[in-house]
């Protein structure tokens, strides 16, 4: 059903690609560079723990900004490249191949949390300590996971379309809303909140914000709780995706879509 | 090897694509590409598919290449079936595509191939091992570590040859293989197949160039709306035309009118109109040229008529009366 | 024809965010209100959260809305070029006896329309949902202010558009600046909150000066009191305007004679 060893090809295609034009990721995350950089300001007049929520929440959405614009455009890249059939005609699934790539670009989406956290450190002087490194990096490696996990969702829609993209990529803002990654979810009007509910990023930035912020855990999930959310939306992604790819690579067997740009 | 057992079999073969669904605008309605259409390839042979653009080569070899599902039909490659068992064929086939797509352009020749390698699970040690010498026989050894999108298009076809060969595959399809290519390179090309074939490997390949496939097939089929023409070796083609002769007319002003007049003459079955620079060549299948030649100097008259003389046929010809003769 | 295929295949790299100024004008609108409601929306809820009375809910909604404008007047015109690269038309155009500058002078035309459509909306939808009080403010004012501010984005847009007749780096630089804005031009706190050193960029954008008028003009000013601004605005425009027209030109040159107008 997976793998590994295509994942480890495409992920360290994906890294060749970035490293030969890196310039092209900014587009992917200026917008949650700005976003965040904009809530440090707004908080700022608050100040304490709500400056350290803003650059862990602008890790999140960092990732997920280049989760977004890269991933849902994975397939699309081989569609323009005509390399779509000469993947396809390999044993290798091609949902490996894409979630290899959706796990470098939502790595990649950490080069913002990284610029988050010089802006925050030296611009503002946010003291940048984590209450518990280990659960951080657990909780950071978990989110990373999923948010790749959900790019997948996305990206096999291309198989079909490449007009799925265009969509997708209009997902970017409401996520960030979503999410809850800027400020608590209780914010949010009612009506949305199982939308939030649904989505592993809101599990994945409260699993961090519990394990930075000493005392914080509005919803009373403990560490363990949140990071147990995480992985259940994820793998139920996971499944949706998995699904998703035999499902529509079978539709455009058919249709003949595959190399059509 | 005429007589090997057969690697490839398409009994009926069909596709018919299916509208297009679109969100906006209209999505067109659907197409018959393939119809009806039967065929094997037996082991180690050269097996062309010829036929003009839109005839549905493309279309047979996706279907046979797991790309693509049959509408209806059944075919099998090494004995498994191409819808059902997809998984367990894609390792032992592959499938090179013409032109310059198909290829990470950002990335070297060296890592295009490890990629591929990667996607057929090639064991660590094998893989370097078969990609340097891969890069041997498609002569980029030295451009290996060069990024692709510096490549001349013939590199590029030749790394693209390459790809196709990372997992040794026992059938290869080649669709178009020389589209694009100059005609040094496309020799080159050809070099290549030859070379495989011996090797071993059956190869399926399409082509709209009569003298590619006379040159390389051993047998092929001449496909065009979908269906299959003629099937034999070029040389049974030519068999097609044994009895005819061609009327070479090379004029100043023959258009599509003269073509469909000279058709519709007695004892003509098949005319094509080749356009040179300035001038226009036609060739006329007739079964008695000699005889013909006062009608057609008559019928031309008035075309700027440069030279009329009688001429062999050659596998083109039987192609232009396979394809749209009676 | 060589140079365009290579161009395609290059341009993959490009995050798919730059693909937008090439898809038909139903997408690209539902992409720039889906756009200016979430990302109002985002905001609002930052503010209400941070409980900042200088910079409440109501304060950025406006901002943001007047911000939308950025997405066609600045985003979409500086995209346009690359994009034109990206599609390989840039040499066609170049090989008729128009300008360059002129066919993008169309297309900032064809833009401003989306941007004032888009602006329009996006202040209506602050003040249904986000609180915002309009109802002091003097729609022939507000629509004066309005169309000057897009006239000045519009020629910004230009000058960063025209470095795309040389380089496929515009589409990044146009994303920086389509983000910018919502940092450093008051759109959602006032702007004597950012560093002293960052502040004078502040005034480089005719956007500082639009989103100052507009708030202005929604607090019951009229055009008189705003009219500073809008003098400002116009001679940046103006400037602009010109600017981008000896831009286009030496890029023009620059790309004939290093034969990258189509490289991407």
């Amino acid at each position: 059903m997976m793998s590994v060893r295509a994942m480890k090809a495409a992920l360290k295609q994906q890294a060749i690609h970035f490293f030969v034009d890196p310039q092209w990721v900014i587009p992917s995350i200026i917008a949650p560079f700005i976003f965040t950089t904009v809530t440090l300001f707004l908080f700022r007049h608050t100040g304490g723990d709500l400056m350290l929520y803003a650059v862990l929440g602008g890790g999140v959405l960092g990732m997920w900004g280049n989760t977004i614009h890269s991933s849902s455009w994975s397939i699309g890249y081989d569609r323009m490249n005509g390399t779509l059939e000469a993947i396809m005609v390999t044993p290798a699934p091609l949902s490996s191949v894409v979630f290899g790539r959706c796990l470098w670009n939502a790595f990649l989406g950490l080069l913002n949390a990284l610029a988050v956290f010089l802006v925050a450190k030296f611009a503002f002087g946010i003291d940048v300590t984590v209450r518990d490194p280990l659960g951080f990096l657990v909780a950071l490696a978990a989110t990373l996971l999923s948010l790749a996990v959900l790019g997948m969702v996305f990206g096999a829609f291309y198989v079909v379309t490449r007009a799925s993209s265009a969509l997708f990529q209009m997902l970017e803002y409401p996520i960030y809303v979503l999410s809850g990654a800027m400020f608590p979810l209780v914010v949010l009007p009612e009506w949305s909140r199982p939308f939030s509910y649904a989505l592993p990023a809101t599990w994945g930035a409260e699993a961090l914000k519990i394990a930075s912020l000493p005392g914080y855990d509005p919803l009373g999930l403990g560490y363990m709780g949140a990071l147990g959310l995480t992985a259940l939306t994820t793998l139920v992604f996971l499944l949706v995706s998995l699904w998703l790819f035999s499902f529509l690579e079978g539709r455009a067997k058919v249709n003949g879509t595959l190399v059509r740009y | 090897m005429s007589d090997g057992e057969a690697v490839i079999e398409a009994e009926g073969l069909t596709k018919v694509y299916p509208a297009a669904f679109r969100l906006f605008g209209d999505g067109g309605r659907e197409k018959l590409a393939v119809d009806n259409v039967t065929f094997n390839v037996r082991r180690g042979e050269i097996f062309g598919l010829l036929g003009p653009n839109g005839a549905g080569k493309t279309t047979t070899v996706k279907m046979l290449s797991t790309l693509l599902i049959p509408t209806s039909g059944k075919a099998t490659v090494l004995g498994l079936d191409v819808v059902r068992d997809a998984g367990k064929l894609r390792s032992r086939i592959n499938l090179v595509s013409g032109g310059e797509r198909g290829l990470y352009f950002r990335l070297t020749g060296r890592q295009n191939l490890e990629f591929f390698s990667d996607m057929y699970h090639v064991p660590r040690e094998e893989k370097r091992r078969r990609i340097t010498n891969l890069l041997e026989i498609v002569g980029l050894t030295e451009a290996a570590d060069v990024r692709v999108e510096e490549y001349s298009r013939g590199m590029k076809q030749r790394l693209h040859l390459a790809r196709g060969l990372v997992n040794e595959p026992e059938v290869l399809f080649l669709d178009e293989p020389t589209l694009g290519l100059d005609p040094e390179i496309s020799r080159e090309t050809r070099a290549l197949i030859r070379h495989l074939s011996e090797e071993g490997v059956t190869i399926l390949l399409t082509t709209h160039y009569m003298f590619e496939a006379d040159e390389l097939c051993d047998r092929l089929a001449i496909i065009s709306e979908g269906r299959i023409k003629a099937l034999g070796s070029p040389y049974s083609m030519k068999e097609a035309v044994r009895n005819d002769s061609i009327i070479e007319v090379e004029a100043r002003e023959l258009g599509e009118a003269q073509r469909r007049e000279l058709a519709d003459l007695p004892g003509v079955s098949a005319v094509s109109v080749e356009h040179l620079e300035g001038r226009q060549r036609a060739r006329i299948v007739v079964a008695n040229a000699p005889g013909l030649i006062p009608t057609v100097a008559a019928m031309l008259e008035s075309r700027r008529v440069i030279s009329i003389r009688v001429d062999q046929p050659t596998l083109e010809d039987a192609y232009i009366k396979l394809v749209n003769g009676r | 024809m060589m140079r365009n295929v290579t161009g395609i295949k290059a341009s993959a790299l490009v995050a798919m965010r730059s693909q937008f100024a090439v898809v038909g004008p139903v997408l690209w609108l539902i992409q720039i209100f889906s756009t200016a409601l979430f990302q109002m929306w985002f905001f609002v809820l930052v503010s209400d959260f941070a409980g900042d009375p200088a910079a409440g809910p109501a304060y950025v909604a406006l901002g943001n809305a007047v911000s939308s404008l950025t997405y066609a007047a600045v985003y979409g015109v500086t995209m346009a070029a690359g994009s034109e690269k990206h599609i390989g038309t840039m040499a066609s155009i170049l090989g008729t006896p128009t300008r360059m500058y002129y066919v993008f002078l169309g297309k900032g035309a064809y833009q401003s329309v989306i941007g004032l459509f888009t602006v329009t909306v996006s202040l209506l939808l602050s003040s249904w949902l986000f609180g915002v009080d309009l109802s002091g403010a003097d729609p022939l004012t507000l629509a004066t202010v309005l169309v000057v501010t897009c006239f000045a984005m519009v020629g910004f847009g230009m000058v960063i558009g025209s470095v795309g007749v040389y380089l496929r780096s515009s589409m990044v630089l146009g994303s920086i600046v389509l983000y910018l804005g919502l940092l450093l031009c008051g759109v959602n706190f006032p702007i004597a909150y950012l560093p002293g050193w960052l502040q004078p960029a502040s005034y480089a954008f005719p956007l500082t000066y639009g989103v100052e008028a507009v708030r202005r003009v929604a607090m019951g000013a009229g055009l008189a009191d705003v009219s500073h601004l809008l003098i400002v605005m116009l001679a940046m425009g103006a400037a602009f305007y010109v600017l981008a027209y000896l831009l286009f030109e030496v890029f023009e040159r620059l790309a004939l004679r290093r034969g990258s107008l189509d490289m991407f």
